[in-house]
């Protein structure tokens, strides 16, 4: 180190680890590192004074030592009461665990306001609630619903959708039963028949057209994007729907929600592909099984994916998986490394193919898969620095490549 | 980072929606279709399946695949279903200029 980037380090009013600070410039030199927090030890002289401006401490900061998994490459603290609102939206299934990560780095209250006001994961009302949490870290968080109904709908759409989902939900029940009761007689006769279509009743056809006025209608005064704004409406729709039912219907809903909020969006990936496409994918071998290897090599059809395999319809499987496939799929392996998730995912959409390697929701590590084999690197600040240990990531990262490595192949 | 299939994203027709917007847009689809599925299938469902869905539900480490593997496993008809709620599902998506 040469004396004049020492020197530099000296007297510096803001932070007596700038020479640290120096080694982090780059990301690749971001170290874990027990970090020991002079604000909180008394000042070794009087040449160096600390900072005047006292921030609010926390009881891990008061022992004197906290644990970061990098070295901060800057002094400036993310207000707490920003963090705390992100994650009350985090928790409300909102994706931001990316944005929360930005604003965590960020270096300034500007750079701040600049990374909110350019995500569109957020409201306009939410963003400003977020600065404001910035500018007021006592203020009494507020939340917006504004985000799923970002403009006011007007009466007309309200009521229209009321009187359709009211008109739709009790002829879908007897339409239901109907071929419920059609289906078991055809089936006590030896015939496997579904019961045509009866006609809709004037009521219904009446009431959806009118919805479908309003909807339309209110969709060219919302200015939303056309796509987003069918979606959210739609989701709304469903919401009335659901309301009408029974309410044991509704109570194995609620139930089945909340399995569905505690879920990570990775794991999801498997239920979504599932529900929403006709794609191919590794299939899911939970870690109970006592051959499971972390990968399976083979394809199998999307269906089965959300099928327990019963012994006597093994064959039919092994017919599918003979048939010829599409070659585009996400698949995912599905790991543990000290009791934390780790996913391998390939993206053979890719070209070149893709491998990306989630621990603990972040990703670690990522590459491509060729015909010569893997590359995948883990990223730079997860990587321990000279003549230290290995960081959790890599180790974890390690323990997923020896599993690619022996399972993909292209 | 986005972990969607590309198939998904055409299949639903929001290739022109910014990434982070896709990734939220499909959840909330996928959840539009959990929820209908399990509507429609509980309706299949006989007393005592319905008494074991119950009992599933009440194990807290159930996943939402589990609970689908659960009513796959009961209901032969179950693809059939899926394949019809998502049809339901686009219609609802688009609907013409009337």
């Amino acid at each position: 180190m040469s004396t004049s980037v020492a020197e530099q380090g000296v007297g510096r009013k803001d932070n007596y680890l700038d020479i640290l600070h120096r080694q982090a410039d780059g990301p690749e030199y971001k170290i874990p590192i027990k970090k020991i927090d002079f604000r909180t030890l008394r000042k070794p002289t009087d040449i160096d004074p600390l900072p005047q401006e006292k921030e609010a401490i926390s009881p891990e900061e008061k022992s004197g030592v906290i644990f970061e998994s990098t070295v901060s490459s800057q002094s400036y603290k993310t207000p707490n009461k920003l963090i705390e609102y992100i994650n009350i939206l985090i928790k409300e299934n909102r994706p931001l665990k990316g944005l929360r990560w930005d604003i965590e780095e960020a270096k300034s209250l500007d750079e701040i306001v600049s990374r909110l006001t350019k995500t569109n994961l957020l409201s306009k009302e939410e963003c400003d609630e977020a600065i404001s949490c910035c500018q007021y870290p006592n203020k009494e968080i507020k939340l917006h619903v504004a985000y799923t109904d970002p403009h006011h709908e007007s009466t007309d759409l309200t009521l229209a959708r009321k009187e359709y989902v009211e008109a739709l939900v009790p002829y879908l029940k007897k339409l239901e039963e109907k071929k419920i009761s059609y289906r078991k007689l055809m089936q006590g006769l030896g015939a496997q028949k579904d019961m045509p279509l009866p006609g809709e009743p004037k009521e219904l056809v009446n009431a959806r057209n009118d919805y479908y006025k309003a909807r339309n209608k209110d969709k060219k005064s919302s200015g939303q994007i056309e796509k987003i704004y069918d979606i959210m409406e739609v989701s709304n729709l469903r919401q009335e729907i659901l309301a009408l039912q029974s309410e044991r219907t509704q109570i194995f809903i609620d139930r089945a929600n909340k399995k569905w909020e505690k879920i990570s969006r990775i794991d999801n990936v498997n239920v979504l592909t599932a529900l929403l496409s006709d794609l191919t994918f590794l299939s899911y071998v939970p870690p109970k099984d006592e051959n499971y290897v972390g990968l399976r090599p083979e394809k199998i059809n999307i269906q089965e994916v959300i099928e327990e395999k019963p012994v006597e319809t093994k064959s039919e499987v092994v017919e599918e998986k003979q048939e010829p496939k599409a070659d585009h799929a996400i698949q995912i392996s599905n790991l543990t490394f000290d009791d934390k998730p780790l996913q391998v995912i390939l993206n053979t959409d890719a070209e070149p193919q893709t491998i990306q390697v989630i621990f603990n929701d972040n990703e670690i590590a990522s590459g491509t898969l060729t015909r010569k084999g893997p590359s995948i690197k883990v990223h730079s600040r997860y990587k321990a620095g000279f003549l230290l240990a290995k960081t959790m990531e890599e180790k974890a990262f390690e323990n997923a490549n020896s599993l690619i490595i022996k399972n993909f192949k292209i | 980072m986005n972990i969607l299939s590309k198939d998904i994203v055409k299949e639903w027709n929001i290739s022109s929606l910014p990434e982070a917007k896709q990734q939220e847009m499909i959840d909330r689809i996928g959840r539009i279709m959990y929820q209908a599925i399990l509507v429609k299938s509980l309706d299949i469902l006989s007393q005592d399946e319905q008494d074991e869905l119950d009992q599933l539900l009440n194990v807290d480490s159930t996943t939402p695949q589990e609970v689908l593997l659960f009513l796959k496993s009961k209901i032969p008809t179950f693809e059939q279903l899926v394949i019809e709620e998502r049809k339901n599902l686009k219609e609802d998506l688009v609907i013409e200029n009337i």
